[in-house]
């Protein structure tokens, strides 16, 4: 393996909230770049921990986190924020700033190259209009460019989530249960649309998903997580129904692992044609 | 089958279920306590109901002293002392004059008009509204400093918050008194007091609002690298701008209160006036400004509430 083609490498990475709440236990993992891959696991198995790890949100409680092959306990201050800007998170609550135009909350992703004074002025009158624009129509949505943001629907909030990312223009896509508020037409269509800007741009995608079928369908790396640990992290086709079982078993409250795609979700969703 | 299944349940659920919570005794002797404190206030009060009842003749006395109230104070040209030789127009538009006149109606402006009904009414809508401008430059960044999720440093929060307390529980009666001792009798002691007053207020209610966003919205614009300041403008700032709308519009209604009352220390506004009508039983002219100021918090009230669901 080249190290230049490093993305990520975690050892032995711990995160332990207040004294006794263990989220992470000992997470190893290598992503090279460019690679595309997902997470499953029960909820409240650590997924969103591990995203908030990789964005440089949170830092381990111990063990060691290499991104692009620099430790980020080393990274502080500007350095810390230039990292950051390598890395695009789309949420599942969306996080966008609900009271602003869909442009302001797509140019936001240009925050770590603006100045400060750019910013705000920014706010004032969009400073990068043809960006947003663009950014919106690959996802679809720019009809949608000067509408208040707390106006559209959960699918297109996601989706000015992504142009936000797309206007970030990371090394890095981290997208945590991206498709979990969409009904699962769209939820496949998003996940096809990360894929392709993976592809086409050689980002590296991680993807965190409910849905085992969409991970399975389209990834070819899908890893399974489960009481803060890798259960497997295998290629679809060496993932058994035993390993899927074992990883939600004990999780029987939780959301069903065969949740969305080939199951009619409802009836406006899939309109029985035959 | 259906019976296995329903054995069990039946049985489980109340061996299962968790106690309900008691109530220990503490819980009665705080009421106790509760009631003694009551009992003792109401007794340290003097309340009596039977000398109000006794007063209320009283009452209808006072009242109809002040009936019909006199309007000749704030009607009547001549109790505004006019300077000679100017038109009304000139005097109240900012009109080129010789410099001559041009001092005779600074002075007119500067001393008597303030002293008139509708001048004292005009100082304290612009005292309340200078007082909560200041007011609000001043708390803007402060709120952010004494928020926990956006301040600097714990110790810059924990001296901010030290500082609002404690100038929040100096009333603006004593606050006024202070700064009429420093700057003169007038309306700029009156403003300074209020804005003080008001700092603090909308300093610690902005602090409270910006601790409660929405965090996702900060996380997710921290992670495109933004800055402090840009984080602050574009994740926070639009989350508590209604909340920063509506505070201000509600001080703002509660200054024009206290700037009418502050005249009462000679701290500028219209309460001088009515004191003194007041003091020199001069019921009905009094009452005339009461109904004066009875209006003018009115309209202020419209139109901050109009205001507010304008942006709001």
């Amino acid at each position: 393996m080249n190290d230049l083609q490093q993305q990520y490498r975690l050892e032995e990475v711990r995160k332990v909230f207040g004294r006794h709440q263990i989220a992470l236990d000992g997470i190893d993992l290598n992503v090279q770049r460019g690679e595309k891959l997902a997470l499953i696991g029960p909820s409240g198995a650590g997924k969103t921990t591990l995203f908030r790890l990789l964005n440089c949100t949170l830092r381990p409680t111990t063990g060691k986190l290499w991104l692009d092959d620099c430790d980020v306990e080393s990274l502080h201050g500007k350095r810390l924020r230039a990292m950051r800007r390598q890395i695009g998170t789309i949420y599942q609550q969306h996080n966008l700033v609900q009271r602003l135009k869909v442009v302001h909350n797509v140019l936001a992703g240009q925050l770590g190259r603006w100045s400060t004074p750019r910013s705000l002025m920014s706010l004032a009158k969009p400073a990068d209009l043809g960006l947003a624009h663009k950014a919106l129509e690959q996802v679809g949505i720019a009809d949608k460019i000067f509408e208040r943001t707390d106006e559209l629907s959960g699918g297109q909030q996601q989706r000015v989530a992504i142009a936000r990312v797309l206007v970030q223009d990371p090394e890095v896509i981290l997208a945590d249960e991206p498709v979990s508020s969409v009904d699962p037409t769209l939820a496949s269509t998003i996940v096809r649309l990360l894929i392709d800007i993976s592809e086409s741009t050689r980002k590296t995608l991680i993807v965190s998903l409910h849905s085992v079928d969409l991970a399975l369908a389209y990834f070819p790396r899908v890893i399974g997580i489960s009481h803060g640990s890798i259960t497997f992290d295998l290629s679809p086709d060496k993932i058994s129904e035993a390993m899927l079982e074992g990883l939600y078993a004990g999780n029987d409250r939780e959301q069903p692992a065969t949740e969305a795609v080939n199951e009619p979700a409802s009836p406006i969703a899939y309109p029985s044609i035959s | 089958m259906a019976e296995a299944s329903k054995k069990p349940a039946e049985k489980d659920i109340w061996a299962e279920a968790p106690p309900a919570p008691r109530r220990g005794a503490r819980f009665f002797v705080l009421i106790g306590v509760f009631l003694l404190i009551l009992a003792w206030s109401v007794q340290g009060a003097k309340i009596r109901p039977g000398e109000l009842f006794e007063g209320i003749p009283q009452i209808g006395i006072t009242i109809a002293r002040m009936l019909p109230p006199d309007f000749s104070k704030v009607t009547d040209l001549k109790n505004y002392y006019l300077p000679e030789g100017f038109s009304l127009v000139e005097l109240l538009l900012p009109l080129p004059l010789a410099a001559e006149r041009a001092g005779a109606k600074q002075r007119w402006r500067d001393n008597t008009f303030p002293q008139t009904v509708l001048g004292a009414t005009l100082e304290t809508v612009q005292m309340a509204l200078a007082g909560t401008l200041l007011a609000l430059l001043v708390a803007f960044p402060v709120g952010f400093l004494a928020a926990r999720n956006t301040t600097p440093h714990p110790a810059v929060y924990h001296a901010v918050r030290a500082v609002l307390n404690f100038l929040r529980t100096i009333p603006d009666l004593a606050l006024g008194l202070l700064f009429v001792a420093a700057v003169g009798l007038g309306a700029f002691a009156g403003t300074l007091a209020l804005a003080i007053h008001t700092a603090t207020v909308l300093g610690k209610l902005l602090s409270e609002s910006v601790e409660n966003i929405d965090e996702g919205v900060v996380e997710a614009i921290r992670t495109t690298g933004a800055g402090y300041a840009q984080i602050l403008s574009f994740a926070v700032v639009p989350q508590i701008l209604p909340d920063l709308i509506s505070f201000t519009l509600y001080r703002l209604e509660t200054n024009i209160r206290a700037a009418s009352v502050l005249g009462l220390i000679g701290a500028g506004g219209i309460g001088y006036l009515m004191n003194t009508s007041f003091r020199t039983f001069q019921y009905q002219e009094a009452a005339a400004i009461v109904l004066v100021l009875i209006a003018l918090v009115m309209l202020v009230d419209y139109l901050s509430s109009r205001l507010r669901s304008l942006v709001v």
